[in-house]
């Protein structure tokens, strides 16, 4: 079963839309959210959490209509985003209470160990704490009611690489359970390249890539080549190209297969952001 | 509903500091003051705005995308929001009133219950049809844009009474003042649930 199935999400606004956006997020798995600003990542969650009205589309959560049952599957969920959270008057302590009112779930003995873990103070109000200590805080209060589904937009951008890095490692624990699942956006892509199953590709509101992360990562290259030679290269081989001083680089999604066609040039394996990148730009010649 | 009004509670305890130092300032004003009714008066304006202030917090903290999120129906969200401006529009009237009534006593000219009994009944009704016309505003324009749009509101409808020559009716002019107070409190009963109404339209129909 999946945690997470969105079918045909359609959202229009002036000057952007969301353009028959589907995705799945199967249970025990974690899948990567990409693409640039703007490309419809927020506003895909944001039909998926209820915070927007689709034009179109549905959502089913763990195999339940989402706009049906709303409330109830609310409390095997948890959504994070980068800085939607309760006032900077609000202490850790604050939090609990509110929570444990709302969550049939909430586990105060949880929450308290969480705040042990981050070192993060009960009654230091939330204005006072670091970004990385708000985020953590923000982390701390969403896993307390035993969700099932994590639901991540951008929770580590701004953050220094130790806290990212302790925050993974959180993300990496809730998802030992398999049947858990998140879904998590960011920019930042090493991140995902640690810890993802799954990368889905948003760009100007269409989804573009939906794969296994490894298979992309074993797939995908970047091919080099000297601007003389590039005409030689036939425009079916590649995804992308971008033009250099004295030659370029093409995005392409096979390389073994370009080894064997083009064995004089060099091809590197691709990172996810290559990916994106190349996707964004589009770009043939 | 009652985390969201307990986080409403928590997120205003700094301006129920405020109020509690008006509370003293007025309550020094009211020695010299010969006018109980306006330092009443004052005490529910500050307690009406309290709601509209938690407004203006949840915008500040984006709260309303997080509350979103929360296992929490849009009806008992927009219903969190009326509990708190019921009791604190009831919590300024009785301090209001109460202040009143111990300055009074203090001052050896204790007030006419009566009196402090309507004028108790009237502020109440003030402070809810402010809230009744305040919220679906601020629920459709934001706490910013919300308070032109009650003054905007406010001069439409002394223009509109101008233009069609509306005047208190003879009825109104002869009846008691306890029945007066009677039809105000009923009307502005059914102000609010109307607002209440209009509220879960606009809230539901909103995108964050």
């Amino acid at each position: 079963m999946t945690a997470i199935r969105a079918e045909g999400l359609r959202k229009r606004y002036p000057g952007f839309e969301l353009k028959d956006v589907s995705l799945e997020v199967p249970k025990g798995s974690i899948v990567g959210f990409i693409g640039g600003n703007g490309a419809g990542k927020t506003t895909t969650i944001k039909a998926i959490v209820g915070a927007i009205r689709p034009d179109g589309g549905k959502v089913e959560i763990f195999g339940r209509d989402f706009a049906r049952h709303g409330k109830a599957l609310k409390q095997d969920m948890a959504v994070v985003t980068e800085d939607s959270f309760f006032h900077e008057a609000f202490a850790a302590k604050d939090v609990a209470l509110v929570m444990r009112r709302l969550y049939t779930r909430w586990d105060d003995a949880l929450f308290r160990r969480f705040l042990d873990r981050f070192g993060l103070p009960a009654d230091k109000r939330i204005k006072d704490l670091s970004r990385g200590m708000r985020m953590k805080l923000v982390i701390a209060a969403a896993l307390s009611h035993h969700p099932k589904l994590l639901i991540l937009d951008e929770p580590t951008g701004g953050l220094d690489p130790v806290v990212r890095s302790e925050m993974l490692d959180v993300f990496l624990d809730f998802i030992q359970d398999e049947e858990h699942a998140i879904l998590f956006s960011t920019h930042i892509t090493t991140d995902l390249e640690k810890i993802a199953d799954y990368i889905v590709f948003i760009h100007e509101g269409r989804i573009i890539l939906s794969r296994p992360k490894d298979e992309l990562l074993e797939q995908y290259g970047i091919m080099k080549c000297g601007l003389d030679e590039f005409p030689r290269v036939d425009a079916a081989d590649y995804v992308g190209v971008r033009r250099y001083g004295f030659g370029c680089e093409m995005l392409v999604a096979d390389r073994q297969a370009m080894r064997r066609k083009y064995p004089h040039l060099t091809i590197d394996p691709a990172a996810i952001e290559d990916i994106m990148l190349y996707y964004a730009r589009g770009g043939k010649a | 509903m009652t985390g969201f009004i307990l986080k409403d509670l928590l997120t205003l305890r700094r301006y129920l500091k405020l109020i509690a130092l008006a509370i003293a300032i007025l309550a020094g004003m009211s020695w010299y003051l010969d006018n109980p009714a306006f330092v009443s008066a004052m005490i529910a304006m500050q307690f009406a705005m309290l709601p509209v202030t938690s407004f203006a917090y949840d915008h500040q903290a984006k709260w309303e995308l997080f509350a979103r999120t929360l296992p929490v129906s849009g009806r008992e969200i927009v219903a969190g929001k009326y509990v708190l401006s019921i009791a604190s529009t009831t919590a300024g009237t009785v301090i209001g009133i109460g202040l009143a009534l111990v300055i009074g006593l203090l001052k050896g000219e204790p007030a006419d219950p009566r009196d402090l009994a309507l004028v108790g009944g009237f502020i109440f009704a003030a402070g809810l049809l402010f809230l009744s016309v305040m919220i679906p505003l601020i629920y459709k324009f934001g706490v910013e844009k919300s308070r032109f749009m009650l003054l905007a509101v406010a001069c439409i409808a002394v223009l509109v009474a101008a233009l069609m020559k509306l005047s208190v009716p003879d009825w109104l002019l002869k009846a008691s003042p306890e029945a007066v107070l009677g039809v105000v409190l009923t009307g502005a009963a059914a102000m609010t649930a109307v607002s209440f109404l209009i509220s879960m339209a606009i809230y539901e129909s909103r995108d964050i």
